[in-house]
């Protein structure tokens, strides 16, 4: 399939230009109008939802992953970013949130019911759905996926940890299938209704966890898996007989390439069509790099990652929060998001996903103010009292270490600028860079005076893990967090269904989080990623980033995409790209 | 007796294989961190309340000895054990990825040694002149650069298109060649070595060819090549006959110490080239402690550096007629 005419590039190239110089928008007349762009959505235009331009009812769209999969089955590795968006397109679940009202969407059960005590979840299943083998879907492959996933042998301890609260489930005829809880709590039935359905006929022979379709999925989805050569890519094809609308694509690869910078070089030569998580100076350069600012957006978007200090309230400076709010003023946060993230991210004033409305838009961040951060530090009882330029309180110095993960140039700056920033007033910062593995077991066993780490954060997101007194125990409340009413107002909302009602515990919660400040909130990090123009359907969504399903080749566009630029001419052995089978 | 040597290499062979991976288990058992990876930072990941649990689970509550033993059992019939992570037999992930270190760091041995010996020679032959001192500047300046930042620079010069799009980015085949004949793929496959064996051979060119050179130097001065002078040889066949052939003698030992690199492979370069090699699966393994692929890809590297140093003996042996004569160990 001849992705390119030349023709077609250098005219699209020319009318791009002239726009430029018009200084119009840059978004064409081609598109229909469109609702505003949700807060937050920024880079280089692009909404995240859209009309843009009429779908091509084939081609391949090329993701760069960069990391490779261990498997395929997500059920046993559910925080490995590429088996899940992999089986997210092969596999589907009962249902699955909206990507713009993060509301629950039916998929393979057509609708469901709660009973009036929240306790009994009844999912009418849809029917005619086939297996890619083009075996019939019922519902004896929920109750299946279900009893393999609590199954004790099963390696799927994380998903298990989800359905604590789930007691039973039973199958009521083919198509319905029922769910009690042990008590009632509105995140069980995302989490039921989210989780992805296995086929019983393939999974019954063999052992969960070793099975060969862990590397060669059979799902219902709207792609099929084709072939994974390891090392090198995942190739999946259209479901023709899908029993929703068709994709537009006709495959999607995902390529392995671990090298950041190799990764920005096939996007420059047109051998990628999607780059996401791309490093804020590449995202930031390519504006300035024509082979790439032709071609791509750069797109700006959903701000999962919530960066974060921690301080270990285990530790007696720690423990009183006027120091705490001390050290958040200390610490020049808006310096942070200008020199380390180039700006492209925004002050964090709420733990949870910005875009959603459990979000406490009301907080205002605590501003950067040494000197009120010492008269807070004295009435905590911290001054200079024996003149060596170090703060005490009469009994101990005030003398810190400041823990950060290996491999990452963010947290050497970070940590370099705690030590001048601290070290100005009399604070004194040790830095200990460990690499990944231990940095986390440190974390969990609490052997830390302070650290930081990102949190990937989602809309309908349960706080109960981090922040209740019950999690410091196993759970990831790492520094210790005792708030009393932080623990009543987290065990009512984990009853609240009442989405409203529990949004308002949520900003109470926020609102002492902020007060209290156990984290100095740094920023929200947003999603950097350079998506061919064109492409179109290009949905984001704060569960993976980009929904690839909806993606397609636009028909007007087809001459921005990619394969042939001048920068690409490839040895005659080095054939174009493989063409779309069948 | 002249093959002293050899035997002492052989019965050393046992408990260097055993010291080592005893060595090797013992750390990957005391180093801190679990398997599994980068599973932190999601907060809903609950995972982290059954680690213990789940160690216990994964060694079968053998004690530490107990699953070394274990692990020396299995080894007798060719089996490495599972991968914590993927749970795909350890020998599997290992022939995967055999092949491409192979052919990379076989390849690059080549190069090597296909440019450092006739370089050696030269830089002997012409000493102290103005060409043979650029050259071994040259040489220093090449070995004091570092790989990842030359091969970075070069993908972006030569493969990114800035300025030229020449030589490809990633992997050892272009995609949609699996029905190409068997021709266009070698060709294919050459052309995809060129950057990483470019990127492998330079820094090793320096020590080589100066190890040739002394060899080289050495040899000129012995009375042998006066004599092949003496007798009206061309100058060029005393010296690469007469000369390099008894000049290769002390490589050989260079070259033995250089094979357990053809299957630790180079984590950079594969990394860099997308090459799904040893180098990567070890790497990986450690960042994931996935130790029975550590263990596996461990005990090979220790195998093949045993093979190697017996190989080195058998050499120096079989190419010194001295040795044989005499008896006398290298």
């Amino acid at each position: 399939m001849p992705r390119v005419a030349p023709a077609w590039r250098l005219l699209s190239t020319t009318l791009l230009a002239l726009g430029l110089l018009a200084g119009c928008e840059r978004r064409g007349d081609v598109r229909a109008p469109r609702p505003e762009p949700p807060r937050g959505f920024g880079g280089d235009v692009l909404p995240p939802l859209a009309a843009q331009g009429e779908p091509r009812a084939d081609g391949e769209l090329r993701v760069a992953m960069d990391a490779e999969p261990p498997s395929l089955n997500c059920q046993l590795d559910p925080l490995d970013i590429w088996s899940k968006k992999v089986d997210e397109l092969v596999y589907e679940s009962l249902a699955r949130p909206n990507p713009l009202t993060f509301a629950d969407e039916p998929r393979l059960a057509e609708r469901w019911d709660i009973s009036p005590d929240e306790l009994t979840l009844t999912f009418h299943l849809r029917k005619g759905v086939r297996w890619h083998d083009g075996r019939p879907f019922s519902a004896d492959d929920v109750i299946f996926t279900f009893d393999k996933i609590l199954d004790p042998t099963s390696k799927t301890l994380a998903i298990r940890s989800s359905l604590e609260p789930l007691a039973s489930y039973t199958k009521v005829d083919p198509w319905t299938v029922r769910f009690v809880l042990k008590r009632s709590y509105w995140f069980a039935v995302d989490a039921i209704a989210e989780i992805l359905i296995y086929p019983k006929h393939i999974y019954s022979r063999g052992d969960f966890n070793t099975h060969p379709a862990n590397r060669a999925p059979i799902g219902t989805g709207r792609f099929k898996f084709l072939r994974w050569q390891t090392g090198d890519e995942v190739v999946l094809l259209r479901n023709e007989d899908y029993f929703g609308p068709r994709a537009r694509l006709a495959q999607i690869t995902f390529k392995y390439v671990p090298d950041p910078t190799v990764r920005v070089q096939m996007l420059r030569r047109g051998d990628l069509d999607v780059l996401e998580r791309v490093s804020p100076e590449a995202w930031s350069d390519a504006a300035g790099d024509a082979a790439l600012a032709v071609r791509f957006w750069r797109l700006r978007h959903t701000p999962t990652g919530l960066q974060w200090i921690g301080w270990n309230e285990e530790r007696p400076y720690f423990r009183d929060a006027r120091v705490r709010r001390a050290l958040t003023m200390l610490i020049d946060r808006e310096d942070i998001v200008h020199n380390l993230r180039r700006g492209l991210d925004e002050l964090a004033t709420s733990w949870f996903y910005p875009l959603s409305t459990e979000y406490n838009r009301t907080i205002k961040p605590w501003p950067y103010d040494p000197k009120k951060a010492l008269s807070l530090l004295e009435d905590a009882g911290w001054s200079d009292s024996d003149g060596d330029g170090v703060l005490d309180n009469g009994e101990q110095r005030f003398v810190f270490t400041f823990l950060y993960p290996s491999g990452n140039a963010f947290y050497e700056q970070l940590a370099s600028l705690l030590q001048s920033d601290l070290g100005r007033v009399g604070i004194v910062v040790e830095t200990a860079r460990l690499e990944w593995a231990v940095f986390s077991e440190r974390l969990r066993r609490h052997e830390f005076d302070a650290c930081s780490l990102l949190w990937h954060l989602y809309p309908r997101h349960d706080p109960y893990q981090v922040w209740h007194s019950t999690s410091i125990a196993g759970g990831s409340n790492f520094i210790s967090f005792r708030g009393g009413e932080v623990d009543t107002l987290l065990e009512q909302a984990r009853t609240e269904f009442d989405d409203n009602k529990r949004n308002a515990l949520y900003q109470r919660f926020s609102q002492i989080l902020h007060d209290e400040q156990p984290y100095t909130l740094l920023f929200n990090r947003n999603n950097l990623s350079l998506v061919a123009k064109g492409l179109g359907g290009i949905y984001t969504t704060p569960y993976g980033i980009f929904r690839y399903e909806d993606f397609y080749w636009r028909k007007d566009a087809n001459a921005a995409s990619t394969a042939d630029s001048p920068a690409s001419a490839r040895p005659s052995v080095a054939q174009p790209h493989a063409p779309t089978p069948k | 007796m002249i093959w002293r040597p050899v035997i002492v290499r052989v019965a050393q062979l046992v408990p260097t294989f055993l010291g080592a991976t005893v060595l090797t288990f013992a750390l990957l058992h005391l180093a801190p961190g679990a398997p599994g990876g980068a599973d932190l930072e999601s907060p809903g990941n609950v995972g982290v309340v059954g680690l213990a649990e789940w160690q216990r689970w994964r060694s079968g509550g053998l004690s530490p000895l107990g699953e070394y033993l274990d692990w020396l059992v299995r080894l007798m019939s060719f089996d490495f054990g599972r991968s914590l992570i993927d749970e795909r037999p350890v020998r599997t992930l290992i022939a995967e990825a055999a092949p491409a270190t192979l052919l990379l760091t076989g390849s690059a041995l080549v190069a090597t040694y296909g440019l450092a010996v006739p370089l050696g020679v030269l830089s002997a032959v012409h000493r102290g002149r103005a060409g043979e001192r650029v050259v071994s500047v040259g040489l220093f300046v090449l070995y004091s650069l570092p790989p990842f930042w030359v091969a970075l620079l070069l993908v972006i010069a030569l493969a990114g298109g800035t300025p030229l799009a020449l030589l490809p980015l990633r992997g050892l085949a272009s995609p949609g060649l699996a029905d190409a004949s068997v021709f266009v793929r070698l060709v294919d496959l050459g052309w995809h070595l060129v950057l990483p064996v470019a990127c492998l051979t330079y820094p090793a060119l320096a020590r080589a060819s100066r190890l040739q050179r002394s060899a080289m130097l050495d040899v000129l001065e012995q009375d042998y090549m006066r004599t092949a002078r003496a007798k009206g040889l061309s100058p060029a066949r005393v010296v690469w006959r007469h000369g390099l052939r008894n000049a290769l003698v002390p490589m050989a030992a260079l070259w033995s110490t250089d094979l357990p690199w053809l299957v630790g492979g180079s984590v950079i370069i594969e990394r860099i080239f997308t090459i799904h090699g040893l180098g990567m699966l070890t790497f990986e393994a450690v960042l994931r402690r996935d130790y029975p692929v550590l263990m596996g890809t461990t005990a090979l590297a220790c195998l093949v550096t045993i093979a190697a140093m017996l190989l080195g003996d058998l050499l120096q042996v079989l190419a010194d007629p001295r040795q044989r004569r005499s008896g006398r160990s290298a």
